[in-house]
């Protein structure tokens, strides 16, 4: 049960995806101008991470070694094809403004190196707590990163203004701003590392 | 072979069952996502004409031509219609709604691709609603958005000429036209002859970095007297505040990382000082503090202080405020004239002016050479720029290779591309005109960023006056020195790569 927890805990900040890792960035980089898409788009591929990592941990002895990576990929394109119906119709709006990132979570690295790293080697209750783990890290890094970008480059956060009379820095919501925002995210991650070691 | 069926038949049966899974999901969620679709046109209307209950589309599907819309006693109401034009970077559409006096009730502008904090505040409220209740023929009383002169001028002109058409074609619709009327520090790198690559032994002299620094600040100066003397007092505030939090940024990073405190060497006052003669005289002082910080901190101390940066710091801090609060990096104050009070005017710079088409009056070629235009505080007066130019090149600080080829090449280019027609440019006014002569001079020159030898150096020029000449004349921005100078800041690794110098008895 122990070890349980620890597969769980360490996708949040020992092995965070997008910090520690620096597996997904794509999306990351493209879908964290508000904090709305950066909960969105870390539901929708924390759905898919368990989906996928359940199902490839319970046919993993099943699948020869061979065409494993097509298998994997079948498999994490069904739940991205899942997520992507069940936005469109219960959520729209969110659909619209992720746009064509929702269906590129079937090449997010992120999810295709969990099930190569992690499911096809652990059982399913092992695989469920990693995925679990790893999309909770990657949802809590695209929060802290829009809401950064949220708030520096609108004022806003949640659509809601903080400051009156703050002047939006329009370049946090632009793509130079994401770039800015994880890069200097990344070296305050690593200075903390550092210093701990 | 038997294995190939074996993996063949374990694929196929995980596709069988993942598009069983998807048709099954499918099944569950068409007839909702049909049913959003169809939620959203009306919305839109909607905010159009909120007394409006009902929208019944004339025309055919691809053509649709219009909405009519009625309330809920089914009384003729109004009319929605789409209008589109060509902005300054997109297509702009707009959705407008118009009522049967031909005045129109609200706009909204539904896709556009604009300049972001520049066109793009065509969709904010503060533009769209002074449409309201305008005469939809006319739109007497609608303003453009300053420094977005083009894209609200589309938005203008694609719902006058709409409603035009859509009054016409009500006008000969045989059932109700009766009611209604329409419509980088390496040190002595780049130092031309003070530059010798020889053996030892080595002379020293007493050249060092601050003694070349402190100098390029003196030849700093008379830019600084002169955009005084044009702006007024706000310049010398702009400088020093920008100057001042540039030094104290700079002692602050030495103590955060526990380095030797460099400010002594002068050269966080080089940044501070660049940066603000790249800003507007009447920015909020808040900009050039901001500017400064950013200049320092990201563009110099994060690379590793100097020496190490690969971009030229007060660059970096101008482009960071041009892409954060464009409104206040593009409202440009008149120069002060005798009798004018200090509530200065706002004008667009000469380059601007000339990029949105119009004709310019009244700017002869003696006018630009002494500043006075609208512009940035120390790239206006470029008599002042030279004398301090002159002054870096007889020390020896500078070489000419890149201002020279660097000027000659944006000449070039603008006399052949920039006039009405090939070979009919008018280079004189592009190289006057701008930041042109302070970034060939005091920016494309940094010792950090630019190529070691005399052939990168032209070939740095050259590039540096390829992409000003092209963002002039084709860019989304009306000047384009500083994006010129960045981007050939980035491709100095590669040209010193390929143009240094071969040692003596190797390949």
């Amino acid at each position: 049960m122990k070890s349980l927890v620890k597969e769980f805990t360490k996708g949040i900040i020992k092995e965070n995806p997008t910090f520690v890792l620096v597996l997904g960035l794509c999306p990351t980089l493209a879908v964290s101008v508000s904090v709305a898409n950066g909960i969105g788009m870390g539901i929708a591929a924390t759905f898919v991470l368990l989906g996928s990592s359940l199902i490839i941990s319970l046919v993993r002895e099943f699948i020869p070694d061979k065409i494993r990576i097509p298998c994997y990929i079948v498999i994490i394109a069904t739940f991205v094809t899942i997520a992507e119906l069940c936005m469109k119709a219960y959520s729209p709006a969110l659909d619209r403004s992720l746009g064509i990132y929702v269906p590129l979570i079937v090449v997010n690295c992120m999810v295709l190196g969990r099930a190569e790293a992690f499911a096809c080697k652990n059982n399913l209750a092992r695989s469920f707590f990693d995925g679990l783990g790893m999309g909770a890290g990657f949802t809590l890094a695209l929060i802290l990163i829009s809401g950064i970008r949220e708030f520096l480059g609108s004022g806003q956060i949640l659509g809601h203004t903080l400051i009156k009379g703050f002047e939006p820095i329009f370049v946090f919501g632009m793509p130079s701003g994401a770039l800015l925002v994880i890069g200097l995210l990344l070296g305050f991650f690593n200075f903390l590392k550092n210093r701990k070691a | 072979m038997k294995e190939i069926i074996r993996y063949g038949f374990i694929l196929g049966l995980i596709c069988v069952l993942a598009a069983g899974l998807l048709a099954g999901v499918n099944a569950l969620t068409r007839a909702k996502i049909a049913e959003q679709k169809q939620a959203e046109e009306p919305s839109a209307l909607k905010e159009i004409m909120p007394q409006a209950a009902k929208f019944i589309p004339i025309g055919q599907a691809p053509e649709l031509l219009y909405y009519k819309a009625f309330d809920s006693q089914e009384q003729l109401i109004g009319f929605v219609f789409k209008a589109s034009e060509k902005g300054y970077s997109s297509v702009i559409q707009t959705l407008v709604g118009m009522n049967l006096q031909g005045t129109i009730s609200a706009i909204k502008v539904i896709s556009q691709n604009e300049t972001p904090g520049l066109g793009m505040r065509i969709t904010e409220n503060k533009f769209t609603d002074q449409f309201k209740n305008q005469d939809s023929l006319s739109l007497s009383d609608v303003q453009a958005i300053t420094g977005a002169t083009i894209s609200s001028q589309a938005v203008m002109n694609s719902v006058i000429k709409k409603a035009q058409e859509i009054k016409e074609l009500i006008e000969n619709d045989p059932f109700d036209s009766a009611q209604v009327m329409l419509s980088e520090l390496k040190e002595s790198r780049s130092m031309k002859s003070n530059l010798i690559v020889s053996g030892s032994p080595h002379i020293h002299n007493k050249e060092s970095v601050s003694r070349i620094m402190w100098t390029v600040v003196l030849s700093l100066i008379p830019a600084a007297v002169a955009g005084v003397i044009i702006f007024g007092w706000d310049a010398l505030w702009v400088t020093l505040v920008a100057t001042v939090a540039a030094v104290l940024t700079e002692w602050i990073c030495g103590l955060l990382t526990k380095k030797k405190v460099t400010i002594s060497d002068g050269s966080a006052v080089i940044t501070g000082i660049l940066l603000a003669y790249n800003l507007p005289p009447n920015v909020p002082l808040w900009l050039p503090v901001i500017g400064a910080v950013f200049s320092i901190a990201i563009g110099k101390q994060i690379f590793g202080g100097l020496g190490q940066n690969i971009f030229n710091p007060a660059l970096v801090g101008r482009v960071f405020l041009m892409a954060s609060w464009p409104k206040y990096m593009t409202t440009f104050t008149q120069p002060l004239r005798a009798g004018a009070g200090y509530d200065a005017l706002t004008s667009a710079t000469p380059l601007a002016i000339l990029k949105e088409g119009k004709i310019l009056e009244h700017i002869s070629y003696w006018d630009l050479f002494l500043g006075k235009h609208g512009g940035c505080i120390g790239e206006v007066c470029i008599l002042a720029l030279l004398i301090g130019a002159a002054i870096l090149l007889i020390k020896g600080y500078i070489s000419w290779h890149i201002p020279a080829s660097f000027i000659l090449t944006t000449a070039g280019f603008t006399y052949i591309f920039a006039g009405v027609q090939l070979f009919h440019g008018d280079w004189l006014f592009h190289i006057l005109s701008g930041g042109l002569i302070l970034g060939a001079f005091f920016m494309a020159t940094d010792y950090v960023a630019t190529p070691l030898t005399a052939k990168g150096q032209l070939i740095f020029g050259v590039g540096c006056g390829l992409f000003t000449a092209i963002i002039r004349i084709w860019g989304g921005y009306p000047e384009g020195v500083s994006y010129a100078i960045l981007m050939m800041n980035a491709t100095t690794p590669f040209i010193d790569r390929y143009t240094k110098n071969k040692i003596y008895g190797t390949k």
